[in-house]
Protein backbone atom coordinates (compact mmCIF):
# COMPACT_ATOMS: atom_id res chain seq x y z
CA UNK A 1 0.00 0.00 0.00
CA UNK A 2 3.09 2.38 0.64
CA UNK A 3 4.19 2.16 -2.61
CA UNK A 4 1.03 2.42 -4.42
CA UNK A 5 -2.23 3.67 -3.37
CA UNK A 6 -0.01 5.69 0.01
CA UNK A 7 1.63 7.30 -2.94
CA UNK A 8 -1.16 8.20 -4.69
CA UNK A 9 -1.53 11.99 -4.73
CA UNK A 10 -5.31 12.01 -5.15
CA UNK A 11 -5.44 9.68 -1.70
CA UNK A 12 -2.39 11.86 -0.33
CA UNK A 13 -4.86 15.29 -0.86
CA UNK A 14 -8.27 12.97 0.35
CA UNK A 15 -6.48 11.71 3.77
CA UNK A 16 -5.03 15.16 4.67
CA UNK A 17 -8.18 17.26 3.83
CA UNK A 18 -11.16 15.05 5.08
CA UNK A 19 -9.60 12.14 7.34
CA UNK A 20 -7.25 11.40 10.64
CA UNK A 21 -5.14 9.15 9.38
CA UNK A 22 -3.12 6.41 11.65
CA UNK A 23 -1.08 3.87 11.04
CA UNK A 24 -0.44 0.41 13.56
CA UNK A 25 2.22 -2.21 13.03
CA UNK A 26 0.69 -5.59 14.19
CA UNK A 27 3.98 -6.59 16.08
CA UNK A 28 3.33 -3.36 18.33
CA UNK A 29 -0.33 -3.98 18.96
CA UNK A 30 -0.07 -8.35 18.90
CA UNK A 31 0.63 -9.91 22.71
CA UNK A 32 3.84 -9.17 23.34
CA UNK A 33 3.90 -5.70 21.42
CA UNK A 34 4.89 -2.79 22.68
CA UNK A 35 1.38 -0.58 22.61
CA UNK A 36 -0.35 0.19 26.06
CA UNK A 37 -3.13 -2.46 26.68
CA UNK A 38 -5.83 0.71 26.04
CA UNK A 39 -4.17 0.79 22.26
CA UNK A 40 -4.51 -3.18 21.67
CA UNK A 41 -7.87 -3.22 23.30
CA UNK A 42 -9.29 -0.32 20.91
CA UNK A 43 -7.96 -2.10 17.76
CA UNK A 44 -9.47 -5.20 19.14
CA UNK A 45 -13.05 -3.23 19.70
CA UNK A 46 -12.59 -1.59 15.97
CA UNK A 47 -12.07 -5.42 14.47
CA UNK A 48 -14.94 -6.87 16.50
CA UNK A 49 -17.42 -4.39 15.36
CA UNK A 50 -16.33 -5.03 11.75
CA UNK A 51 -17.37 -8.71 12.01
CA UNK A 52 -20.33 -7.65 13.76
CA UNK A 53 -21.15 -5.18 10.34
CA UNK A 54 -19.82 -7.93 8.11
CA UNK A 55 -16.83 -5.69 7.00
CA UNK A 56 -13.59 -7.71 6.22
CA UNK A 57 -11.11 -7.68 8.92
CA UNK A 58 -7.88 -8.79 9.21
CA UNK A 59 -4.57 -8.23 10.03
CA UNK A 60 -3.11 -6.28 6.91
CA UNK A 61 -6.07 -3.73 5.93
CA UNK A 62 -7.45 -0.41 5.78
CA UNK A 63 -10.58 0.82 8.18
CA UNK A 64 -12.78 3.75 8.21
CA UNK A 65 -13.79 4.77 11.27
CA UNK A 66 -16.65 7.77 11.98
CA UNK A 67 -15.60 10.91 13.98
CA UNK A 68 -17.01 8.83 17.39
CA UNK A 69 -14.25 6.00 16.50
CA UNK A 70 -16.72 3.43 15.30
CA UNK A 71 -16.11 1.05 12.30
CA UNK A 72 -18.24 2.07 9.86
CA UNK A 73 -15.94 0.70 6.56
CA UNK A 74 -12.84 -1.51 5.21
CA UNK A 75 -10.99 -2.81 2.41
CA UNK A 76 -8.29 -5.89 2.20
CA UNK A 77 -4.80 -5.09 1.48
CA UNK A 78 -5.36 -6.79 -1.86
CA UNK A 79 -8.03 -3.83 -2.36
CA UNK A 80 -7.01 -1.03 -0.65
CA UNK A 81 -3.36 -1.16 -2.34
CA UNK A 82 -5.24 0.44 -5.21
CA UNK A 83 -5.80 3.80 -5.69
CA UNK A 84 -9.17 3.71 -7.35
CA UNK A 85 -10.63 1.39 -4.52
CA UNK A 86 -9.28 3.05 -2.10
CA UNK A 87 -10.17 6.65 -3.29
CA UNK A 88 -13.69 4.86 -3.55
CA UNK A 89 -14.14 4.25 0.06
CA UNK A 90 -12.85 7.18 1.09
CA UNK A 91 -15.04 9.85 -0.60
CA UNK A 92 -18.32 7.42 -0.32
CA UNK A 93 -17.25 7.86 4.22
CA UNK A 94 -16.82 11.86 3.39
CA UNK A 95 -19.85 11.73 1.12
CA UNK A 96 -22.06 9.46 3.74
CA UNK A 97 -20.52 12.11 6.76
CA UNK A 98 -20.98 15.16 4.93
CA UNK A 99 -17.03 16.04 6.51
CA UNK A 100 -15.96 19.61 5.32
CA UNK A 101 -12.09 19.59 3.94
CA UNK A 102 -9.53 21.51 6.48
CA UNK A 103 -5.86 21.62 6.69
CA UNK A 104 -4.16 18.10 7.63
CA UNK A 105 -4.84 17.80 11.32
CA UNK A 106 -1.29 16.59 11.63
CA UNK A 107 1.10 18.77 9.87
CA UNK A 108 2.56 15.83 6.93
CA UNK A 109 6.46 15.50 7.98
CA UNK A 110 9.51 13.31 7.41
CA UNK A 111 9.93 10.27 10.01
CA UNK A 112 12.29 11.80 12.25
CA UNK A 113 15.51 9.81 13.08
CA UNK A 114 15.62 8.25 16.22
CA UNK A 115 17.57 9.92 19.30
CA UNK A 116 21.41 8.97 19.41
CA UNK A 117 21.90 7.15 22.91
CA UNK A 118 24.98 9.02 24.82
CA UNK A 119 28.27 7.26 23.59
CA UNK A 120 26.43 5.55 21.04
CA UNK A 121 27.47 5.33 16.78
CA UNK A 122 24.17 6.12 14.44
CA UNK A 123 23.95 3.83 11.15
CA UNK A 124 21.48 4.37 9.14
CA UNK A 125 20.70 1.69 6.36
CA UNK A 126 19.20 1.62 3.31
CA UNK A 127 18.25 -2.01 1.48
CA UNK A 128 16.48 -2.16 -2.09
CA UNK A 129 15.99 -4.63 -5.00
CA UNK A 130 17.94 -3.31 -8.05
CA UNK A 131 18.44 -4.27 -11.74
CA UNK A 132 21.24 -4.98 -13.40
CA UNK A 133 22.20 -2.98 -16.30
CA UNK A 134 25.49 -3.93 -18.01
CA UNK A 135 28.38 -4.65 -15.75
CA UNK A 136 26.30 -2.50 -12.93
CA UNK A 137 23.47 -1.98 -11.07
CA UNK A 138 20.45 0.77 -11.06
CA UNK A 139 17.04 1.42 -9.50
CA UNK A 140 14.35 -0.28 -10.49
CA UNK A 141 11.46 1.14 -12.22
CA UNK A 142 7.90 0.52 -12.87
CA UNK A 143 7.99 -2.32 -10.21
CA UNK A 144 4.07 -2.31 -9.93
CA UNK A 145 3.95 -2.32 -6.35
CA UNK A 146 5.34 -5.64 -5.08
CA UNK A 147 8.49 -5.79 -2.83
CA UNK A 148 10.91 -4.34 -5.26
CA UNK A 149 8.72 -1.25 -5.31
CA UNK A 150 10.59 0.33 -2.26
CA UNK A 151 13.24 0.38 -0.22
CA UNK A 152 13.77 -0.98 3.20
CA UNK A 153 14.96 1.24 6.23
CA UNK A 154 16.69 0.47 9.36
CA UNK A 155 18.33 2.50 11.67
CA UNK A 156 21.19 0.43 13.78
CA UNK A 157 22.66 1.79 17.13
CA UNK A 158 26.65 0.74 17.80
CA UNK A 159 27.58 1.24 21.73
CA UNK A 160 30.44 2.85 22.74
CA UNK A 161 31.68 -0.84 23.40
CA UNK A 162 30.76 -2.27 20.47
CA UNK A 163 31.72 0.51 18.21
CA UNK A 164 35.41 0.82 19.26
CA UNK A 165 35.81 -2.65 18.14
CA UNK A 166 35.84 -1.73 14.68
CA UNK A 167 39.21 -0.13 15.21
CA UNK A 168 42.18 -1.49 15.10
CA UNK A 169 43.40 -2.74 18.35
CA UNK A 170 46.79 -2.08 17.83
CA UNK A 171 49.26 0.26 16.19
CA UNK A 172 47.49 2.86 13.66
CA UNK A 173 50.31 2.67 10.15
CA UNK A 174 49.48 3.04 6.54
CA UNK A 175 49.06 -0.19 5.62
CA UNK A 176 48.27 -1.93 8.88
CA UNK A 177 45.63 -4.14 8.64
CA UNK A 178 42.77 -6.08 11.01
CA UNK A 179 39.99 -7.86 10.63
CA UNK A 180 36.76 -6.49 12.79
CA UNK A 181 35.27 -8.00 15.45
CA UNK A 182 33.01 -11.01 13.98
CA UNK A 183 30.46 -9.91 16.73
CA UNK A 184 30.31 -6.53 15.81
CA UNK A 185 30.63 -7.36 12.30
CA UNK A 186 27.56 -9.75 12.54
CA UNK A 187 25.53 -6.86 14.46
CA UNK A 188 26.00 -4.78 11.26
CA UNK A 189 25.45 -7.46 8.55
CA UNK A 190 22.10 -9.46 9.92
CA UNK A 191 20.77 -6.31 8.30
CA UNK A 192 22.10 -6.88 5.16
CA UNK A 193 19.27 -8.61 3.60
CA UNK A 194 16.31 -7.15 0.94
CA UNK A 195 12.59 -5.82 1.80
CA UNK A 196 10.96 -8.87 2.73
CA UNK A 197 7.81 -9.62 4.83
CA UNK A 198 10.16 -11.42 7.40
CA UNK A 199 11.79 -8.93 9.17
CA UNK A 200 12.79 -10.75 12.35
CA UNK A 201 16.82 -10.96 12.81
CA UNK A 202 16.58 -14.06 14.99
CA UNK A 203 15.76 -15.79 12.07
CA UNK A 204 18.82 -14.91 10.24
CA UNK A 205 21.50 -17.32 10.08
CA UNK A 206 25.46 -16.03 8.92
CA UNK A 207 26.61 -18.76 7.74
CA UNK A 208 30.06 -16.91 6.49
CA UNK A 209 31.15 -13.10 6.99
CA UNK A 210 33.89 -11.02 7.07
CA UNK A 211 34.87 -7.56 7.32
CA UNK A 212 38.67 -6.75 6.62
CA UNK A 213 40.07 -3.43 7.13
CA UNK A 214 43.28 -1.78 5.57
CA UNK A 215 44.50 1.71 6.37
CA UNK A 216 45.18 3.89 3.69
CA UNK A 217 46.10 7.17 5.88
CA UNK A 218 46.69 8.79 8.68
CA UNK A 219 47.00 12.52 8.40
CA UNK A 220 46.75 14.81 11.31
CA UNK A 221 45.65 12.01 13.54
CA UNK A 222 42.56 11.40 11.48
CA UNK A 223 43.43 7.49 9.55
CA UNK A 224 41.02 6.64 7.21
CA UNK A 225 40.55 2.90 6.20
CA UNK A 226 39.65 0.91 3.40
CA UNK A 227 36.84 -2.06 4.44
CA UNK A 228 36.21 -5.34 2.29
CA UNK A 229 34.41 -7.97 3.19
CA UNK A 230 31.70 -10.84 2.52
CA UNK A 231 28.69 -12.07 3.46
CA UNK A 232 26.14 -15.47 3.49
CA UNK A 233 23.14 -15.48 5.26
CA UNK A 234 20.16 -17.33 5.37
CA UNK A 235 16.94 -14.72 5.66
CA UNK A 236 13.46 -16.44 5.50
CA UNK A 237 11.34 -14.62 2.78
CA UNK A 238 8.37 -14.90 4.83
CA UNK A 239 7.85 -15.97 8.79
CA UNK A 240 8.34 -19.49 8.08
CA UNK A 241 11.76 -21.41 7.25
CA UNK A 242 13.12 -21.30 3.31
CA UNK A 243 16.07 -21.97 1.43
CA UNK A 244 16.40 -18.44 0.70
CA UNK A 245 20.40 -16.87 1.22
CA UNK A 246 21.31 -13.40 1.36
CA UNK A 247 25.27 -13.33 -0.34
CA UNK A 248 27.18 -10.18 -0.87
CA UNK A 249 30.79 -8.33 -1.22
CA UNK A 250 30.95 -5.27 0.62
CA UNK A 251 33.40 -2.34 0.16
CA UNK A 252 33.49 0.43 2.76
CA UNK A 253 35.48 3.58 4.14
CA UNK A 254 35.87 3.95 8.04
CA UNK A 255 37.88 7.50 9.72
CA UNK A 256 38.68 7.61 12.95
CA UNK A 257 40.68 9.59 15.25
CA UNK A 258 43.63 8.11 16.22
CA UNK A 259 44.13 9.99 19.77
CA UNK A 260 40.93 9.82 20.68
CA UNK A 261 40.48 6.45 19.26
CA UNK A 262 36.72 7.30 18.25
CA UNK A 263 35.16 7.49 15.00
CA UNK A 264 34.49 9.81 12.92
CA UNK A 265 32.48 8.16 9.59
CA UNK A 266 31.47 4.71 7.74
CA UNK A 267 30.64 4.08 4.78
CA UNK A 268 30.13 0.28 4.10
CA UNK A 269 27.96 -1.13 0.80
CA UNK A 270 27.65 -3.83 -0.92
CA UNK A 271 29.41 -4.63 -4.23
CA UNK A 272 27.83 -7.45 -5.97
CA UNK A 273 24.89 -8.96 -3.93
CA UNK A 274 22.04 -11.26 -4.77
CA UNK A 275 18.92 -12.73 -2.96
CA UNK A 276 19.28 -16.07 -3.91
CA UNK A 277 16.96 -19.32 -3.70
CA UNK A 278 13.86 -21.61 -5.22
CA UNK A 279 16.08 -21.13 -8.42
CA UNK A 280 15.97 -17.09 -8.37
CA UNK A 281 18.47 -14.62 -7.80
CA UNK A 282 17.76 -11.08 -7.43
CA UNK A 283 20.32 -8.43 -7.36
CA UNK A 284 20.09 -5.99 -4.30
CA UNK A 285 22.53 -3.47 -3.16
CA UNK A 286 22.38 -2.11 1.14
CA UNK A 287 23.90 0.97 2.04
CA UNK A 288 25.02 1.75 5.37
CA UNK A 289 26.29 5.29 6.70
CA UNK A 290 27.05 7.07 10.24
CA UNK A 291 24.76 9.66 10.82
CA UNK B 1 16.57 7.31 -12.07
CA UNK B 2 19.88 6.92 -12.05
CA UNK B 3 22.29 4.17 -13.80
CA UNK B 4 25.43 3.52 -11.71
CA UNK B 5 28.69 3.72 -13.29
CA UNK B 6 30.68 0.85 -13.93
CA UNK B 7 33.69 1.22 -11.93
CA UNK B 8 36.96 -1.65 -11.44
CA UNK B 9 37.94 -2.88 -8.20
CA UNK B 10 40.57 0.14 -7.78
CA UNK B 11 38.76 2.73 -8.82
CA UNK B 12 36.17 1.80 -6.28
CA UNK B 13 37.74 5.06 -4.12
CA UNK B 14 35.66 7.22 -1.42
CA UNK B 15 33.85 8.57 -3.63
CA UNK B 16 32.66 5.43 -5.50
CA UNK B 17 31.28 4.45 -2.41
CA UNK B 18 29.58 7.74 -1.53
CA UNK B 19 27.96 7.85 -4.74
CA UNK B 20 26.61 4.53 -4.06
CA UNK B 21 24.94 5.56 -0.69
CA UNK B 22 23.47 9.05 -2.22
CA UNK B 23 22.21 6.91 -5.32
CA UNK B 24 20.15 4.38 -3.24
CA UNK B 25 18.62 6.57 -1.00
CA UNK B 26 14.58 6.60 -0.94
CA UNK B 27 13.90 8.89 -3.49
CA UNK B 28 11.44 11.97 -3.38
CA UNK B 29 8.91 9.58 -5.12
CA UNK B 30 9.13 7.08 -2.41
CA UNK B 31 8.90 9.41 0.20
CA UNK B 32 5.49 10.50 -0.94
CA UNK B 33 3.65 9.11 1.94
CA UNK B 34 5.62 10.91 4.66
CA UNK B 35 3.25 13.84 2.98
CA UNK B 36 0.33 12.30 4.32
CA UNK B 37 -0.17 13.73 8.23
CA UNK B 38 0.02 10.61 10.28
CA UNK B 39 -1.51 11.04 13.92
CA UNK B 40 0.50 8.85 16.71
CA UNK B 41 -1.88 6.17 17.62
CA UNK B 42 -5.34 4.97 17.52
CA UNK B 43 -6.69 6.91 20.60
CA UNK B 44 -5.22 10.06 19.40
CA UNK B 45 -6.73 9.77 15.72
CA UNK B 46 -10.21 9.31 17.75
CA UNK B 47 -10.17 11.75 19.95
CA UNK B 48 -8.93 14.23 16.71
CA UNK B 49 -11.55 12.72 14.74
CA UNK B 50 -14.24 13.93 17.14
CA UNK B 51 -12.74 17.53 18.07
CA UNK B 52 -12.60 18.00 13.75
CA UNK B 53 -15.45 16.18 12.95
CA UNK B 54 -13.42 14.15 10.52
CA UNK B 55 -13.81 10.00 10.37
CA UNK B 56 -10.90 8.34 10.62
CA UNK B 57 -9.00 6.45 8.60
CA UNK B 58 -7.03 3.52 10.23
CA UNK B 59 -4.04 1.21 7.97
CA UNK B 60 -3.08 -1.94 9.59
CA UNK B 61 0.07 -3.68 8.89
CA UNK B 62 3.00 -6.35 9.18
CA UNK B 63 6.10 -4.77 9.70
CA UNK B 64 7.48 -1.14 10.31
CA UNK B 65 6.18 1.25 7.85
CA UNK B 66 8.16 4.35 9.22
CA UNK B 67 11.32 2.16 8.14
CA UNK B 68 9.61 0.48 5.10
CA UNK B 69 10.61 -2.47 6.51
CA UNK B 70 6.73 -3.75 5.49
Amino acid sequence: MRAVSLSDLRVIAMLNRYFVPVFVSNEDYGEKGCAPPEERAELNRIHQEGYAAHLSVGTVHAFVLSPTGHTLDSLHVAQAFKPDTLLAMLERTVQKLGTTPGEPVFPPAPRPAPQTPPGALMLHLTARYLQRKGDDYALIEDTGGNWSALPGEDWITLTQAQWKRLLPPGPVRVGGTWDIDPEVAASLLLHFYPPTENNDLTTNRIDRESLQATILSVSGGIARARIEGALTMKHPFYHKDDQKFAEATLLGYITFDTKKRKVRSLRLVTEDAVYRGDGSQLPYGVAVTSR
Amino acid sequence: MGTLLSASAAEKDVAWVDRRVQQWQPTARERRWEGIGWAKDIRTAIQLAGKHQRPVFLFTLDGHMSVGRC
